[in-house]
């Protein structure tokens, strides 16, 4: 990790000596009478067959193309799927994916919708109680329960009745974790599908195709109508 | 009347495209539970167990999905406007779902 998050870590800033450098006094001088610049003209030559070639690979720019060809290569793949390893960066666009086999990437974003999912499907609002709260799952939930009885239980469940009715606190929560920012619509495609798959099953023989196309545009227009009448009424989210 | 309808909807997707395709991920991912009862259609479950089983999916559906986008930012007293749509989509599909 260390190694990966500066790519000019081996960087090595060209040396130059002073040898090397072309003062443009020395061309100045060529005017002056040559009488007590013959070794200064001497050496400047010599240092001009010194200098770098371009077309050939010097010594000075050899380690340096090494350095990263071989910092790249051995950056460690899949440390943390669903984080970037840039902030500010696509989850997707850091990792090297040419590398791995194909049932890497698509385990990657496979548990991104299954992670994602989680986090959709347990409804915090309805079940953010006194007892069931500093809980992410069921698990939790089922262990506070347990541990507050009956009592605790049913004043749990006139909790949830009351909170309801009651938009202020629906409102006053946030309620989009960090989690949820980072949007896919694999997970939406995919339930789609299944949907519209599973309903034309049992159709009949000539409206089977009927039901799946009606079933998956009704799907998307009618998500897409819900998010259009939310952001008319004023919500951002 | 139409027309500025239709323009407020292209200013807002023009506008804020990346809150728009998060609502739309969301929403789709609560289709998990009409989901499960579709599979559960195609298995054939006797339409006396479909009444509970379909209403507490559909249920859960709409938990999930208001808990979320509920209270987004919505003025105070249009909070029902904002879901009744919500609701209306899971009710169709959970219908669709129960007929199959």
């Amino acid at each position: 990790m260390a190694c990966s998050s500066n790519p000019y870590e081996h960087y090595n800033p060209p040396q130059v000596e002073d040898d090397d450098l072309i003062d443009p006094d020395d061309g100045m001088q060529f005017s002056d009478p040559p009488t007590s610049k013959n070794s200064k003209l001497t050496s400047f030559t010599a240092n001009l067959d010194d200098l770098d070639d371009p077309l050939q690979p010097t010594s000075s720019r050899a380690p340096l193309t090494g350095n990263i060809s071989s910092g790249s290569s051995s950056r460690p793949l899949n440390e943390s799927y669903l984080t970037s390893r840039f902030p500010g960066e696509d989850r997707r666009a850091p990792t090297n994916t040419i590398d791995e086999s194909v049932w890497e990437t698509l385990r990657r974003d496979l548990l991104a919708v299954w992670s994602k999912m989680r986090e959709v499907l347990y409804p915090k609002y309805l079940f953010g109680g006194s007892m069931l709260e500093n809980t992410t799952s069921f698990r939790g939930a089922y262990e506070n329960i347990r541990g507050a009885g009956i009592s605790g239980a049913r004043d749990e469940l006139v909790g949830l009745a009351g909170r309801v009715l009651d938009p202020d606190a629906l409102l006053a929560q946030g309620n989009m974790s960090e989690g949820l920012r980072d949007w896919d619509l694999w997970g939406p495609l995919i339930f789609c599908l299944l949907l519209s798959l599973f309903l034309s099953f049992r159709a009949d023989k000539e409206q089977k195709e009927l039901v799946f196309s009606g079933v998956f545009a009704m799907v998307w227009i009618g998500e897409a109508v819900v998010t259009m009448q939310i952001k008319l009424l004023g919500g951002n989210m | 009347m139409s027309p500025i309808y239709l323009e407020s909807v292209i200013y807002l997707l023009i506008k804020g495209n990346s809150s728009f395709a998060q609502s739309v991920s969301i929403i789709g991912y609560t289709l998990f539970p009409l989901v499960i009862a579709a599979l559960l259609s195609v298995f054939n479950l006797p339409t006396i167990a479909r009444i509970p089983v379909y209403l507490i999916l559909v249920g859960w559906s709409l938990a999930a999905g208001v808990s979320i986008l509920g209270g987004s930012g919505v003025v105070k007293n249009r909070v029902g406007i904002a879901v009744y749509p919500l609701f209306v989509f899971y009710l169709g599909l959970g219908c669709l779902c129960f007929i199959s």
